[in-house]
């Protein structure tokens, strides 16, 4: 396996959160990905296999974003609405807030079907806070999709863009 | 480690956010003894720090490396330095730009010849490198070609250089980029914020620039004496005092404040705490009126030098030198019987132009250290942003009233509301600034039109159940999930938000920019345009071979030294 990297957690950060937002997330949603992406740098894991599934399952299949939830009283499952696998990137948002919703009342809070539960798995640690920024490699070919994405974050650059870029003309000293 | 609140036990009130976290007053910020660079150098003389030679490794004509080690009680740090013959076509400040006159890093302890050399390879790439987490910070600078040259001809001869082209430029070398907190590869912030040392913000990345600075006077008097021999002759030392280092801001230091809630509040309210406290100093003492005298006309010597091609700035300038004209005879018209005189002072000053009543309340800090030093302990603080999902939807519609009414009375709709927008350029992955109704990019546009966000969401929840947790309305519209975490930030978080839109046409960036290097401690802010200006940061202060107490806490306002030369 080739690598990529090392990357901090800033970067993981950074990248991931974008790249999640240039698939089409909410930047929010985009957030919590990253967290949980930065925990599993954490726990000495590399994220961007579980990314890239994440990321291409999401394009392949929009419709996992639409969730809805079962609440029986005393346990809360969340799904996708159509039955099929509910995307992750969306998933592990809503089941970190079900379970705090739940846990006042004794209940639970589980998902259904998810297409990289992992993913969600790794949010929930995130929340306790736990452990320090470490450095990572990262495997390249799941990199690259993440990169991908990643890409789909950013304006081209363009004689406008470099206008709005903070230096002018008169840039040298 | 706790932010401070806005209940700190003082007679005054803070100065509220609507008043100070607004982008004409945060664009007026001048630094004050909170800032960061003060905050290092009372650090490095009261912990002792020892800076060892440094050690050079250079060929005739200057290129190479240098090591500037610094010992702290518990660690060493080290600048390594390399040097570059820079084609002259290539200098530029742009974040573009990929080669430079000098790069540089802080390393985590003493480097090895194995460090120096894989960081030979990796430094002076900068942003195209990777580098480790034993690299604390990367950066780079180019020299002024104002100043370089001439400084290097006038010491190689035996001369001083000419007072008025330091008095004009102020420094020899300029950084364009100094990044810390895990940028490609370095450590992040999250592995070093233990440290004693480097807890304060940017502590890492102001040293880096400190012992920077040092190194441009070691240089330029090293090449002084390859090119003179015998005759060449050092900087006399109010000249090295008075060089600071130069920074091309930009862009990319803007958003910062926005997607750090809680730093911008800690910063705001650790100096408004400080200026409630000094404003309940119920007397003072004749001693302390005179040093405050002296400083006030320090400061008019300060801003009288103050000089930039920019017309609003320019103007703004003249004001402030009107401003300190009267500040100047006030204060000599105080006596230390009057009761509450720092609140008078500052009272006083509420007629005053912006840029004068920010002065101001950096000049009432000053000479009260042992009342407001304290507080720079309160400057980093632990982010967190976690959501919290089981609030109702009517809790969360309190908050917005409550914190967010500047926001719900903006009109998105106006043509000037959301005439710009923000976003990352594919070109070196930098944050820019377009027109929306012209340029390309504003659907993937990066979330710092706050007000509109917040009304959009407050909409958004007025169609919700009122007893409804915040976990149903997410999840049918997580469009909105940043938007509630912020605001719930924000509630914890009085100041940190600035309270007009930052996507409007009048919008000036600039404004940002320069809130947050006044808390960095720069000087000389000198704009170029709306998006950028350069300034000087440790203008005036000691070099690390003259630090004492006094010296360390005795550089504001820096004044060129053209008498002493």
């Amino acid at each position: 396996m080739t690598t990529a990297g090392p990357f901090s957690c800033n970067e993981i950060a950074f990248y991931i959160t974008r790249a999640v937002f240039g698939a089409g997330v909410p930047w929010g949603i985009a957030e919590d990905a990253a967290r949980a992406c930065i925990q599993i740098v954490k726990d000495g894991g590399d994220p961007a296999p579980l990314l890239a599934q994440a990321l291409t399952s999401f394009e392949a299949r929009p419709d996992g974003a639409r969730l809805v939830i079962h609440d029986d009283g005393s346990e809360i499952c969340i799904a996708a609405e159509d039955g099929g696998p509910a995307s992750a990137l969306f998933a592990a948002p809503a089941w970190i807030d079900w379970r705090a919703v739940a846990a006042p009342r004794g209940g639970s809070a589980v998902l259904g079907p998810v297409d990289v539960p992992d993913l969600c798995d790794a949010l929930v640690r995130a929340e306790a806070g736990d452990g320090l920024p470490r450095s990572v490699d990262v495997d390249a070919d799941a990199w690259a999709v993440v990169m991908r994405f990643f890409g789909q974050s950013l304006v081209p650059a363009s004689a406008d863009s470099r206008e709005g870029a903070g230096a002018g003309l008169v840039d040298r000293d | 480690m706790t932010t401070p609140q806005a209940t700190d036990t003082t007679t005054v009130a803070l100065r509220p956010p609507e008043t100070v976290m607004r982008l004409d007053r945060m664009g007026s910020a001048f630094a004050t003894r909170l800032s960061f660079m003060r905050v290092l150098l009372r650090r490095i003389v009261s912990d002792g720090w020892v800076f060892d030679n440094p050690i050079f490794d250079m060929d005739e004509e200057g290129f190479g490396s240098c090591v500037l080690p610094v010992r702290t009680p518990e660690r060493t740090y080290s600048l390594i330095v390399y040097t570059h013959d820079l084609d002259p076509e290539k200098r530029t400040d742009r974040v573009i730009a990929e080669a430079w006159d000098a790069t540089f890093t802080l390393f985590d302890g003493l480097p090895g010849a194995g460090d120096i050399d894989r960081l030979a390879a990796s430094v002076p790439l900068q942003e195209a490198g990777r580098n480790r987490p034993s690299e604390l910070v990367l950066g780079r600078a180019n020299k002024s070609l104002r100043l370089f040259a001439h400084v290097l001809d006038r010491l190689a001869a035996g001369a001083q250089p000419d007072a008025m082209a330091i008095a004009d430029v102020g420094y020899l070398m300029r950084t364009t980029a100094v990044y810390g907190s895990g940028k490609f590869g370095c450590a992040d912030r999250g592995r070093i914020a233990d440290r004693s040392e480097l807890n304060a913000p940017f502590q890492a990345e102001l040293l880096a620039v400190y012992l920077f600075r040092w190194f441009t006077v070691l240089w330029i008097e090293r090449l002084a004496q390859t090119k003179g021999g015998a005759v060449a002759t050092q900087l006399s030392a109010p000249l090295r005092e008075f060089l600071g280092i130069g920074n091309a801001t930009g862009l990319g230091m803007a958003p910062f404040l926005v997607k750090h809630p809680e730093l911008t509040n800690a910063w705001a309210i650790a100096r408004e705490t400080a200026l409630a406290r000094v404003r309940a100093i119920e007397a003072t003492d004749a001693g302390t009126l005179r040093a405050f005298v002296s400083l006030v006309e320090r400061a008019r010597r300060h801003v009288a030098a103050w000089s930039v091609d920019d017309a609003i700035q320019t103007r703004r300038i003249a004001g402030l030198r009107n401003d300190l004209d009267d500040l100047s005879a006030f204060v000599r018209s105080i006596d230390s019987a009057v009761r509450y005189p720092w609140d008078a002072v500052f009272e006083h000053a509420q007629v005053y132009s912006l840029e004068g009543q920010e002065m101001v309340v950096s000049l009432v800090l000053e000479p009260h250290g042992a009342v407001i030093d304290d507080l720079a302990g309160q400057l980093a603080v632990v982010e967190d942003n976690r959501l919290d999902a089981t609030m109702t939807v009517a809790a969360l519609r309190r908050l917005i009233d409550i914190h967010y009414a500047w926001a719900l009375g903006c009109d998105p709709d106006s043509s000037d509301a959301q005439a710009r927008f923000w976003y990352y350029s594919e070109e070196k992955l930098e944050p820019r600034i377009g027109r929306r109704a012209e340029e390309p990019g504003a659907d993937i546009e990066m979330p710092l039109a706050v007000a509109r966000d917040v009304k959009a969401l407050s909409e958004a929840l007025s169609t919700r159940d009122s007893d409804q947790p915040l976990a149903a309305f997410l999840m049918a519209a997580p469009e909105h999930r940043h938007t509630v975490r912020r605001v719930q930030r924000a509630a914890r978080c009085p100041y940190a938000d600035v309270r007009d839109p930052l996507v409007a046409e009048s919008m000036r960036p600039i404004d940002l920019l320069r809130f947050k290097l006044a808390f960095f401690g720069a000087a000389w802010f000198d704009p170029k345009s709306d998006l950028w200006t350069r300034i000087t940061m440790y203008a005036g202060a000691p070099q690390p071979d003259s630090l004492t107490p006094e010296a360390a806490d005795g550089w504001a306002l820096p004044i060129p030294p053209v008498d002493a030369l």
